[in-house]
């Protein structure tokens, strides 16, 4: 009896929030049982496969389907006329931003086929919908498309210079948003008194995600009932199907079901509803039958949402000491030919919340104007504004520390906010509820070594190479955690499963939830199951994005097990025949306070199942269907330091040596948490060094596929040393922070400011993202 | 005789026949739609991404070596007589994990889990590789398999714990793999024919077999690796017609070693021709061990490269400086050229219809000659190069060049020599005056391209540094890797 508790009590301590517990899912992914959308069939559903414009602009004159139409096994080609004619909505951008101006952001009326002009290499133009997938692509061949073309523009720049052509007869200048946060008048008194402006001009590149799952759909339509289901890969399955009700449809969302499976990457991009959705959800009701679609990757590279590509200037002012007095931030950004669903979030209110970070930056002012071109629709990708800003602040304080000959690390101390000025309510108008920024810093440096590097650089030296090391100190503002559904069901077969709305396509959730709600109701960590991509189980849903999911689901959990042992506690008292205030709840037992009488919560459920005699007033069941109401962001820091080594003569640069301090919170799973800093990490050294979208003038997509699309590879990573320095968040039960995106918020600047550093001592001044060695080598070369 | 028109292989075991099969039926596909096994994923259909990752098995003198192959641009037709492993096939009957996959969980290698079946079957293949431990090794093994979530780093702490360890229920069960592959041979004779709707395969199985065919069927496409001619399915959705397999010859896959020559068959892909580069050439081994992915040099072979004549192929400039000759053959007989007369015109060789690529000569070195050969892309790994050079060079005793052959690749339609540089170093000792004139010689042999990969002037100014390079090396020796990042 006793060995069995003590075993018990093992296993519980094992998966006890705080350990490094494995996957749930591993055992499933890695035997190849994971269900991926490609991987769901339907008999007798046909297949579908898009036109794309090869124009990035113009004017449609004809589409002629006829031929295709002859093409053995088509059954249909749909264009914009066949959706329009079905009554089928729009692709609407979901965010509401104030402008400058008062009005908004100006719609960019998005159908899901071009009906009138095309406006990007790419713009889906018909659906071809056929018996079988090599019939479909047969048959997109076949069509043949007349367009006009038009003169493309592919730079904000070039969109907002007078005379360009308008993209969006509804939108002046091409210019979709004109964002202005902070007084102008007193940032610009602050900058006439500053001792000193440190002034940049950034490049965010345009970054084209890549998850490594191409986006697939399959869609069916039950006749009888009126209602659709769609199997797609996503972010969130209650967020989607209400704006695919709401705004495609036109139905009220019980008649559509959106079920996702296991998601093979995201990072933002799948979190939308995209075009070959709608034409699948309109084939699949007209001709009764379930549609398949899959992309190709060489489409993937033209359709799928990209990320960043932002120019930025970005001015400090400083006084005598190195302390800041404002911070001016005007970003271009370039929103693509549509604004995607968050597409103007990230260049604008996630810069005014993120580009202080963690510093006393007593007036800021951000300007942002987001620019329509005949480029794929950029949308939020890992950070979506976060890292970006993270990495503006970070370069201009090192440009600070070389012009003014302050220390990189003394420039960033004077300029710290302390922990005892926790809550402190910062010019973006957050409010930073905890954090030890000093502290993180002395360790990060630390675990750096940042002493040694002297002796590192010589020794790099005498081998020819040039050697430099860089801070990226970063603070995050995460999207607040909104209404979430904390389910809890006790199943038939003894397995207790949560139902939340968050959805991961990487992260893992299963098993720190798992671990979370056998922390709280003492239940078996392997008995737990997690149920997420079924929009008809949920009640409420906010998705996964912003770093949020373990603040948003982890909260609704343990609410919700507050609640399971609230009703149990009442069923228990019934059956123990006791008070229900003497009845306490521990090790997955309620007992007779001071006695030995107890039952266990899955007995309960059990007995339950079985059926009892409860008295009127009783709860009947221990299910619980909750929601956990919005809470406020949390605000996740650290401090990562890169160190690179660059061979002058080719320009080749490796980044050598890695280190990074987080405080993420409470941590519920450290090798989970730890594995998103990686992938972060490795996704912010592959924008800094690698990763290069490029267009010619005429808007042609040059780096598209993997060949010409440069991504790190095993070889791209050094070792990364990671550590913890926990300051709980005060902002949710569980104390958690957030860690999906920090990653990237502490690469993108501690790598590039390295690179920067090294190059320093050849003059050259400026290095943009990517790094590549052809930039490096023409930088070295120019300074020569 | 009727001819055999099915295919039969080991599918995790189990044995399986394809009648007829299309000849362009790629093994992703037939696993994906015929199988219905979904566990083998597609990231790109073009062999950059490594999700379809599969292992195929054969015998190797007593033991069956193990293979990762990209499954996406492999026809399926070349399974016939092998063992195919998919990421459904590794655990225990028990149901336990494969040593590979268990490595993965511990050292959570894995995240949204969709490259890591290739992953699986990379380390599969590695658990396999006895000779692979060392950590370029195991960066090697890994240069095919591209994953967005993890950060790679613990992948590669997975990998090394199981690289070359083998000690797996299949090493226990190989004698009776053994024994079932065996089986699966053909009588002799029984070379492949399928002649079906969506078109013809041919597998012969001498060279004689092969003149035949090609007399009677110029227009058909040979296979070797297919890592070229794949793609033109997957990428293109080309109809291929009449596909002849070279791999079924067992002339084509030798590699001789004679006193002066080390003779290539052109069918031979590139891990088995590896180790016999790394004597006479370390420095065109290195470049080999960068060429592609594990997969891709597990499939491609040298044939393949030359003849598809691509200019930024890598081997190519290599061979055009060690002097290599193509050894061609028809039903008329054979003849020899040298390289630099096999490569005509952009994409166009010296082959006449009803002609092929029997083999490779690459003379062998003599004492003191010196060879290097470079390739600069954008990335180390598994990447096409923007510029590629190779510099052989011969000395008498007072250190004055007697023989230059200086290549490039990327510079001009073909991959070509630079006969002006070549000059410019002849009867002149090897030091920075001489590289100086050879540089400025360059100019005259090349008008490079722009592209966006690199500028005409970043071709020009690095296919000159390069040949510094070179010097560098000749005067400070060190081991080269021969692969730079653009
Ligand atoms: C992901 C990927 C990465 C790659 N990376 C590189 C790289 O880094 N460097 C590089 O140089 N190449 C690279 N390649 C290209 C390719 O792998 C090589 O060119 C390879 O050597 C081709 O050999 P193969 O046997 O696969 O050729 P196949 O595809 O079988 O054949 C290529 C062409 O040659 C013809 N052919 C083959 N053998 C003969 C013969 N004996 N006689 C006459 N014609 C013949 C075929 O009909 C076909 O037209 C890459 C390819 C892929 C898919
Ligand atoms: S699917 Fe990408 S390599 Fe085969
Ligand atoms: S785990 Fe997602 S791509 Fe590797």
């Amino acid at each position: 009896m006793n060995i069995r508790i003590a075993a018990s009590e093992a296993a519980a301590a094992a998966t006890a929030p705080g350990q490094p517990v494995p996957r749930r899912e591993d055992p499933i992914l890695l035997t190849g049982r994971g269900r991926y959308s490609d991987d769901v069939r339907r008999e007798g559903q046909l297949h579908a496969a898009m036109v794309r414009s090869r124009h990035a602009h113009g004017r449609i004159l004809a589409i002629d389907t006829s031929a295709a139409l002859a093409v053995p096994g088509v059954v249909a080609v749909l264009t914009g006329a066949d959706l329009a004619r079905a009554g089928l909505g729009g692709l609407r951008c979901q965010v509401q931003i104030p402008s400058r101006d008062g009005q908004g952001i100006r719609p960019t009326p998005r159908m899901a086929l071009a009906e009138d002009r095309v406006r990007f290499v790419g713009d889906p133009l018909a659906c071809v919908v056929a018996e079988t997938g090599a019939a479909a692509r047969d048959g997109t061949e076949a069509v043949q498309v007349e367009i006009e073309p038009l003169e493309a523009l592919v730079r904000p720049r070039a969109a907002l210079a007078p005379g360009a052509p308008r993209i969006w007869d509804e939108v002046p200048d091409n210019l979709a948003l004109d964002f202005h946060f902070g007084d102008a008048a007193r940032v610009a008194e602050a900058f006439a008194a500053a001792r000193h402006v440190a002034r940049l001009d950034l490049v965010n590149n345009r970054i084209v995600v890549n998850a490594m799952e191409p986006r697939a759909a399959l869609a069916e339509y039950d006749t009888a009932a009126g209602r659709w289901t769609l199997h797609v890969g996503c972010q969130g399955v209650f967020g989607l199907r209400n704006q695919i009700a709401r705004d495609i449809l036109r139905v009220p969302p019980e008649r559509v079901r959106i079920l996702t499976g296991h998601v093979g990457g995201s990072f933002g991009m799948k979190a939308s509803a995209y075009p070959e959705y709608v034409c699948l959800l309109h084939a699949a009701r007209e001709f009764g039958r379930p549609v398949k679609w899959v992309d190709e990757r060489s489409e993937s590279f033209l359709s799928d949402q990209h990320g960043r590509d932002h120019e930025v200037r970005g001015e400090l002012a400083l006084d005598e000491e190195g302390r800041i007095l404002a911070l001016r931030i005007d970003v271009l950004a370039n929103m693509g030919a549509y604004l995607a669903t968050v597409g103007p979030l990230a260049p604008t209110q996630n810069v005014v919340k993120n580009v202080a970070s963690l510093y006393r930056v007593p007036l800021l002012e951000v300007s942002s104007r987001c620019v329509l071109t005949n480029t794929t629709p950029v949308s939020a990708y890992r950070g979506a504004g976060r890292p970006e800003s993270n990495y503006y602040m970070e370069r201009l304080l090192d440009q600070a520390a070389r012009e003014t000959g302050l220390d990189r690390v003394e420039i960033r101390r004077r300029n710290h906010l302390r922990a005892s000025e926790m809550p402190y309510r910062a010019a973006s108008g957050q409010i930073y509820d905890s954090g030890d920024f000093p502290a993180v810093f002395a360790r990060a440096l630390d675990l750096a070594d940042w002493q040694g590097f002297a002796a590192r650089k010589a020794e790099s030296a005498r081998r020819g190479l040039l050697r430099g090391i860089g801070i990226g100190h970063y603070l995050e503002v995460t999207a607040p955690p909104t209404r979430e559904m904390g389910g809890i069901r006790f199943e038939a077969d003894g397995e207790v499963t949560i139902v939340t709305g968050t959805l991961d396509y990487g992260q893992g959730h299963w098993t720190p939830f798992a671990q979370v709600l056998a922390d709280r109701l003492g239940l078996p960590f392997e008995r737990i199951r997690l149920l997420q991509g079924d929009s008809d189980a949920l009640i409420a849903g906010g998705g996964t994005g912003g770093s949020k999911s373990m603040m948003a689901s982890g909260s609704a959990i343990v609410e919700a097990a507050a609640r399971v042992i609230e009703q149990g506690r009442e069923i228990a008292a019934h059956l123990l025949e006791a008070a229900s205030a003497d009845i306490e709840f521990a090790a997955g037992r309620f007992r007779i306070m001071g006695t030995d009488r107890s039952i266990g919560l899955l007995e309960l459920a059990a007995r339950l199942r079985e059926g009892l005699d409860l008295p009127e007033g009783l709860p009947r069941t221990l299910d619980v269907r909750h929601v956990f109401e919005a809470a406020p962001s949390a605000f996740p820091n650290g401090c990562h330091v890169a160190e690179v080594e660059i061979d002058p003569e080719t320009g080749e640069v490796r980044v050598v040596r890695y280190s990074a301090v987080n405080d993420f919170g409470t941590l519920i799973n450290p090798m989970l948490v730890e594995g998103q800093v990686h992938g972060g990490v490795a996704q912010g050294l592959g924008q800094a060094l690698m990763e290069r979208t490029v267009h010619d003038a005429e808007g042609q997509l040059l780096s598209g596929s993997f060949m010409d699309y440069a991504m790190p590879r095993a070889d791209s990573l050094p070792e990364i040393v990671q550590a913890h320095h926990p300051v709980p968040a005060t902002t949710n039960p569980l104390g958690v922070k957030g860690c999906g995106e920090a990653g990237c918020a502490g690469s993108l600047p501690a790598i590039m400011n390295a690179v920067a550093d090294a190059l320093a001592e050849r003059g050259v001044m400026h290095i943009d993202m990517p790094a590549t060695p052809l930039r490096i080598w023409e930088a070295l070369r120019a300074a020569r | 005789m009727a001819m055999p028109d099915a295919i039969s292989f080991l599918l995790n075991g189990e044995l399986r026949r394809i009648e007829r099969p299309a000849p362009e039926r790629t093994v992703l596909d037939h696993l994906r739609l015929v199988e219905r096994r979904t566990g083998t994923k597609e990231g790109c259909a073009e062999g950059d991404c490594g999700a379809c990752t599969v292992v195929l098995g054969e015998r190797s003198g007593d033991a069956v070596s193990y293979r990762a192959v990209n499954s996406c641009i492999l026809f399926t037709t070349e399974l016939d007589g092998k063992l195919l492993l998919t990421v459904e096939g590794l655990r225990d009957a028990d149901g336990g994990l494969h040593p590979a996959q268990r490595a993965l969980v511990e050292h959570h290698g894995s995240q949204c889990g969709y490259c890591t079946p290739g992953f699986v079957m990379t380390l599969f293949a590695l658990h396999h590789a006895p000779e692979m431990t060392d950590e370029d090794s195991i960066h090697q093994a890994l240069s095919g398999n591209l994953c967005r979530c993890t950060g790679y780093r613990p992948i590669l702490a997975a990998a090394r714990s199981v690289a070359g360890v083998g000690d797996d229920r299949f090493a226990r069960m190989a004698r009776e793999l053994l024994g079932r592959l065996d089986g699966l041979r053909r009588a002799p004779g029984m070379a492949t024919v399928i002649d079906g709707e969506y078109g013809r395969y041919d597998a012969p199985e001498s060279l004689a077999a092969l003149d035949r065919l090609l007399t009677a069927h110029p227009g058909a496409h040979l296979l070797a690796g297919g890592t070229d001619l794949g793609l033109l399915v997957t990428k293109q959705h080309r109809a291929l017609g009449h596909v002849i397999s070279l791999n079924r010859i067992p002339e084509l896959s030798r590699i001789e070693a004679s006193a002066d020559a080390l003779i290539v068959g052109a069918a031979a892909n590139y891990t088995d021709i590896l180790p016999r580069l790394e004597n006479d050439w370390p420095s065109f081994a290195a470049l080999i061990r960068r060429l592609g992915s594990w997969q891709i040099r597990n499939l491609g072979t040298m044939g393949g490269n030359v003849a598809n004549a691509s200019p930024i192929g890598d081997s190519p400039p290599a061979l055009l400086a060690l002097g290599a000759e193509a050894i061609i053959r028809s039903a008329g007989g054979e003849r020899v050229l040298p390289l630099e007369r096999f490569f005509l015109a952009y994409r166009r060789t010296a082959l006449d219809a009803g002609e092929y690529l029997r083999a490779l000569r690459i003379p062998r070195p003599a004492a003191g000659d010196f060879f290097r050969t470079y390739k600069v892309s954008k990335r180390f790994e598994q990447d096409i190069s923007a510029v590629c050079g190779a510099f052989f060079l011969r000395f008498d005793d007072a250190g004055r060049v007697t023989l230059a052959r200086i290549a490039y690749g990327g510079m001009a339609a073909t991959p070509k020599r630079a006969v002006g540089a070549e000059a410019a170093l002849a009867g002149r000792r090897f030091d920075a005056a001489a590289v100086d004139a050879a540089i400025a010689a360059l100019a005259d042999d090349f008008t490079p391209i722009d592209d966006f990969r690199a500028s005409a002037t970043y071709r020009r100014h690095v296919a000159g540094n390069l040949l510094r390079r070179a010097l560098m090396e000749r005067t400070a020796p060190e081991t080269p890797t021969g692969v730079l990042a653009l």
